[in-house]
């Protein structure tokens, strides 16, 4: 009885495993190995994991021709880091400002500040795109980095807040009450005394804020329309949506914007999956 | 303890305009990206307005409303986005419980390593996934070799380009890529689940689906009404994976309401349309306002408010 449940908890598992390994990293592995092969090689009739002869063709003939079309790779990487970066540092500052205000000071419309600012997270982009296109439109910022760093600060703004001042509520008062009775300044001690146990929470915040910004999509598409400004993922929609690239050019590409993101996701994947659940309360 | 600490509130409280100034850098946004765009979005689904002079903003009351529904675009659209949202939740949410399940009871070794492998594809950005499921779908593609490979020749087609199976291609890819999303929500849930109940049912003879329906869904509610929320109001607002899929065609086929209302205002060959695209927006914010109004209500239910 024993063994017969332990032949279908192990054939269970096994079957797991397979499924896992043949959805998840089969599509990515044969998409890689599209980009190893000769140049050229459009037929994909051979039906192989891992190409006969590494070839690195594919990608100096991607970057070579995306250049020659007034894309280029590493401007892209150039723009989405810029973009993210900035708005991640303007978020964060502002967030954990507001977050500790909301958390440690009483005053008359505490609350009602406080949610009317996270029911920010409730609207959906679709709903503010055109008013937003239209605004920076007039405001002259099209085809300019703020044009998308500013709706990137709006909309990671009311979740970080919201994680800074959960994260504040939690620090104790006497701490705070000890430095005020030492003289030191209402600001100094957020500076001082909040902040720099803070880590945890800004941490989850950058994790969160960095996915949503790097891979944000729409507002890059509408706001940004020059070739030299695009982020990674319109850039790369656009170059393919232009122009017929042979498939290993295009896994290839593909293959480059997904090195990063790997790397840095082994790295840190556990701080990833914990960044992101606590995102979860977005909605 | 709190005499000391509320005695110095008040006297902070004295000096009201000290605590705005920590707010306030928030306010421009708030009202120049949430604030202003719902209004003017609001204002611009009664007009016609096609962007060209501020001016020139005719008002023509609830006709795109009416519009709406005999547009026979947008009710494939929402059709799409119904199908949508109906297959990914079911299929997401009963993979990601079963892949969490059996991370949490299954004694696996390297755990945390599947865990992180099937998490992956959630932090890619679903235009890149799309991207790479455009070759996998492509017509000399992994799908149509491997079909090609097991002798089913007859079944090979182009997944992107016929009248039936773009929207469910769609939907396969946003599978793909969500399902370990749920699977960590599902994972951190069952952390909740003391073991001593279950093995108490499993003395008591229970089997393992009992022991999921009768013991780990109960204690889970709270869980699974945030995962199904989240999922739908996910589902609701899905623009990207599409747009790079398939941009809504064939023909319009696969358009979702997202990409539709982009349709309208956007697209290069499109009718720059935005009185009607910002009706499509409105009609969108609605359903997720009431999907996010009920969430709360829920929340607070199960939090005994």
């Amino acid at each position: 009885m024993k063994t017969k449940k332990n032949i279908i908890a192990r054939l269970f598992k096994s079957i797991f495993l397979a499924i896992v390994l043949i959805s998840i990293i089969f599509p990515l592995l044969w998409m890689f190995s599209l980009a190893f092969r000769k140049t050229g090689e459009t037929s994909l009739s051979r039906f192989l994991i891992f190409p006969v002869n590494v070839e690195t063709g594919n990608f100096t003939a991607a970057i070579e021709n995306t250049m020659a079309r007034g894309y280029s790779i590493p401007v892209m990487f150039k723009n989405s880091l810029i973009i993210t970066i900035g708005s991640i540092v303007i978020t964060i500052i502002i967030a954990s400002i507001a977050g500790y205000a909301f958390a440690k000071f009483k005053f008359r419309g505490r609350s009602s500040i406080f949610y009317s600012i996270l029911m920010g997270m409730m609207i959906p982009g679709q709903a503010v795109l055109i008013p937003i296109f239209i605004l920076t439109k007039y405001m002259g910022l099209i085809n300019t980095y703020f044009s998308l760093i500013l709706p990137y600060v709006a909309f990671g703004l009311p979740i970080s807040i919201f994680i800074m001042r959960g994260f504040f509520i939690g620090v104790s008062n006497s701490m705070i009450e000890a430095a005020r009775i030492d003289g030191a300044t209402e600001f100094g001690i957020l500076l001082r005394i909040a902040l720099p146990v803070a880590k945890p929470a800004i941490a989850t915040c950058v994790i969160f804020l960095f996915l949503q910004n790097w891979n944000e999509f729409m507002l890059a598409l509408v706001l940004l329309l020059k070739k030299h400004l695009l982020t990674i993922p319109v850039g790369l929609t656009k170059t393919f949506g232009e122009y017929i690239t042979p498939w290993g050019e295009y896994s290839a590409l593909v293959f480059i914007t997904l090195i990063p993101v790997i790397i840095v996701y082994g790295i840190f994947q556990n701080w990833f999956i914990k960044g992101l659940t606590a995102g979860s309360i977005k909605g | 303890m709190n005499n000391k600490w509320n005695s110095f509130i008040s006297k902070l409280q004295k000096n009201k305009i000290y605590p705005f100034l920590y707010i306030l850098p928030v306010i421009p946004f708030v009202l120049a990206y949430f604030f202003y765009p719902s209004i003017f979005s609001f204002i611009l689904s009664f007009t016609s307005w096609t962007g060209i002079k501020l001016s020139k903003i005719d008002f023509i009351g609830i006709d795109n409303f009416i519009k709406l529904f005999q547009d026979r675009i947008f009710l494939i659209a929402l059709r799409n986005t119904i199908l949508f949202v109906a297959l990914t939740i079911i299929i997401q949410n009963i993979l990601g419980f079963v892949y969490a399940y059996l991370l949490h009871y299954g004694n696996m070794k390297g755990s945390k390593y599947w865990r992180a492998i099937i998490f992956f594809p959630v932090v890619l950005a679903p235009v890149i996934v799309a991207l790479i499921w455009r070759i996998i779908l492509s017509k000399e593609g992994m799908i149509n070799e491997i079909l090609g490979k097991i002798g089913l020749e007859a079944l090979q087609t182009t997944w992107l380009g016929n009248t039936v199976t773009p929207i469910f291609m769609v939907i396969l890819v946003n599978v793909w890529q969500n399902t370990g999303y749920n699977m960590v929500l599902f994972h951190a849930g069952l952390q909740t689940v003391p073991d001593e109940l279950i093995e108490a049912a499993k003395i008591d003879g229970a089997n393992i689906f009992q022991v999921i329906r009768r013991v780990i869904f109960p204690l889970l509610t709270p869980v699974i009404t945030v995962i199904l929320v989240l999922s739908i109001i996910g589902g609701f607002k899905v623009f990207d994976i599409v747009y790079a899929l398939t941009r809504g065609g064939p023909a319009n086929l696969s358009e979702v309401i997202s990409t539709y209302m982009f349709y309208t205002a956007f697209a290069v060959k499109g009718p720059g349309d935005y009185g009607y695209a910002s009706s499509i927006s409105i009609f969108l914010t609605i359903i997720i306002f009431v999907l996010s109004y009920l969430r709360i209500r829920f929340t607070r239910e199960e939090a005994g408010e």
